[in-house]
């Protein structure tokens, strides 16, 4: 577990060494400002429709998020031969991908915030609630098939392919009972900017991701796939509606 | 004379026997039996290309053994498989006994590639205490262990910079000092010195010959023949996957007469231009 931990505190201090961070703070940070300042005319319409709107745009990223950026931890570590160093230590193939997938914690906790988000705002909490928990199942399932062609590439059998995918995706349960358990006894105000900074994360991570992925790879894959998220994501947004 | 060796070399496969040096099963560090490495080739029915071919290797306790051979040779695919990071096709390597297929077969081995691959927004004191931590070395003994390497290649003045700010020599020197955080009784260099100016290349020859002096063993690939005849105790030519000679570096001085770079030119069947420029 201990070699797992130090391959997660790896991401972790990768993340926050990166110049892109402080830039998805600032993000955070105009979000939180927004959405607090339409709060200032008492206009739950509008308040709704933000949030609406925000939701909107971390569907679309929770989609693209699936097929580059979480899928592409371990291709990234290849690619800067990181993996090789690190592969040379006594260390199985299944903690690597363990820690670097630990990450997925993260996504349990928005999920708790949305709920707790949905037990504090008696309006449009529900949506809110309800998107969040469609943003991150939608997002899981690529993530889990990228994962699992990944392992399939590298040999391991279907069974154990099964199962370590599965004890990756466990990890975001852990995040939601984590999440369930802290941010039930915090106030609005910090469960506004824990949902904020995800939302700020979401699409921080999102644009950095097309944008990145258009410029390295395929530029017509790319933008298939954001098109194909982006239907998706209106038509579940149309079936919300009409509910 | 030329002609005797490339006789002698030059044999259909591996040929144990006729090397100089060899070291039993028993007390053997590390042990390639009968290696045999395919890889398959762009589209289903072109045929495998074999990049190792029958290897036998070993080298024994607190020797430094070279590992020769023109690029495409083999020797990083066999780097490769005593590290664990591919299977062989048939045959087997094992480390202090162990296959190396189990994970367990590293915890007394490092490995120093070719180039630094570390993460570099990390400084050297936190890489090393990351290595330390999959290594399970108890935290007394890690800050120890870290003092020790870094003040071993030079590098106390910059433990908290981070990597990306080091030069290709202090670089190196970090991963040289990473492949030491466990204090390895089998060091594997993949071309340690490659790229390196003069005097980093002394400084590593330095090292590695400190770490000979206290009982290591280190196995390496090189391109620098000089380097070799100097630091190593015995080495094996590798050419086309196949072992071609093998030796200790003093025997095979004396039993061919030729320097160790004219013997591998032999033994890799390269012979010079006779045009000539006018």
């Amino acid at each position: 577990m201990s070699t797992t931990l130090a391959i997660a505190g790896i991401v972790i201090k990768d993340l926050y060494r990166r110049k892109d961070f402080y830039v998805l703070f600032v993000l955070t940070a105009l979000i939180t400002v927004v959405m607090g300042s339409v709060n200032l005319f008492h206009d739950d319409h509008i308040v709704r429709y933000l949030k609406e709107m925000c939701l909107l745009l971390i569907w679309i990223c929770s989609l693209v998020i699936a097929i580059t950026t979480t899928a592409r931890q371990i291709p990234m570590e290849r690619e800067s031969r990181t993996i090789f160093p690190l592969l040379a230590k006594p260390v199985t193939r299944t903690q690597v991908i363990l820690g670097k997938f630990l990450g997925c914690t993260a996504d349990g906790i928005a999920l708790a915030a949305g709920r707790e988000a949905h037990a504090s705002h008696s309006s449009g909490g529900r949506l809110l609630d309800f998107s969040l928990v469609l943003a991150v199942c939608v997002h899981k399932v690529p993530e889990g098939l990228a994962l699992g062609a990944l392992l399939l590439g590298a040999g391991f059998r279907p069974v154990k392919v099964v199962l370590r995918v599965a004890a990756v995706e466990a990890t975001t349960l852990l995040g939601g009972v984590l999440g369930w358990y802290f941010l039930q006894q915090v106030s609005d105000a910090w469960l506004d900017a824990v949902v904020a900074h995800v939302e700020g994360g979401f699409l921080f991570l999102a644009s950095h991701a097309v944008f990145g992925e258009i410029f390295k790879h395929h530029k017509a894959l790319v933008l298939i796939s954001f098109g194909i998220g982006f239907g998706t994501m209106g038509v579940l947004t149309l079936l919300l509606r009409l509910h | 004379m030329n002609a005797d060796v490339s006789q002698d070399c030059r044999g259909p496969a591996a040929r144990p026997s006729a090397s100089a040096g060899i070291t039993t099963a028993a007390d053997s560090i590390l042990r390639i039996e009968n290696l045999c490495v395919d890889y398959r080739t762009h589209g289903s029915s072109s045929p495998c290309k074999r990049a190792v071919d029958g290897l036998n290797l070993s080298a024994k306790q607190g020797e430094v053994f070279g590992f020769l051979g023109p690029n495409g040779a083999g020797k990083t695919t066999t780097m490769n498989v005593l590290l664990g990071f591919i299977n062989s096709t048939s045959g087997d390597a094992y480390l202090f006994g162990t296959t190396v297929r189990e994970p367990i077969a590293r915890q007394r081995i490092d490995y120093l590639p070719e180039l630094t691959y570390y993460y570099k927004f990390l400084s050297a004191e936190e890489l090393l205490r990351f290595y330390a931590r999959i290594f399970k070395i108890p935290k007394a003994d890690t800050d120890r262990r870290i003092d020790d390497v870094l003040k071993l290649v030079e590098l106390e003045h910059a433990r908290k910079r981070q990597i990306r700010t080091y030069s290709k020599g202090m670089q190196q020197r970090v991963g040289l000092a990473q492949a030491l955080i466990n204090n390895p009784d089998l060091l594997i260099l993949d071309e340690p010195t490659s790229g390196l100016d003069p005097i980093g290349r002394m400084k590593v020859r330095e090292i590695i010959q400190r770490l000979k002096a206290e009982g290591k063993t280190v196995f390496f690939s090189s391109h620098e023949m000089g380097e070799v005849e100097t630091v190593c105790d015995r080495v094996a030519i590798l050419e086309q996957g196949r072992l071609r000679l093998e030796g200790r570096v003093s025997d095979l001085a004396e039993q061919y007469q030729l320097s160790l770079e004219q013997l591998f030119l032999e033994v890799v069947g390269y012979s010079p231009p006779k045009a000539t420029l006018s």
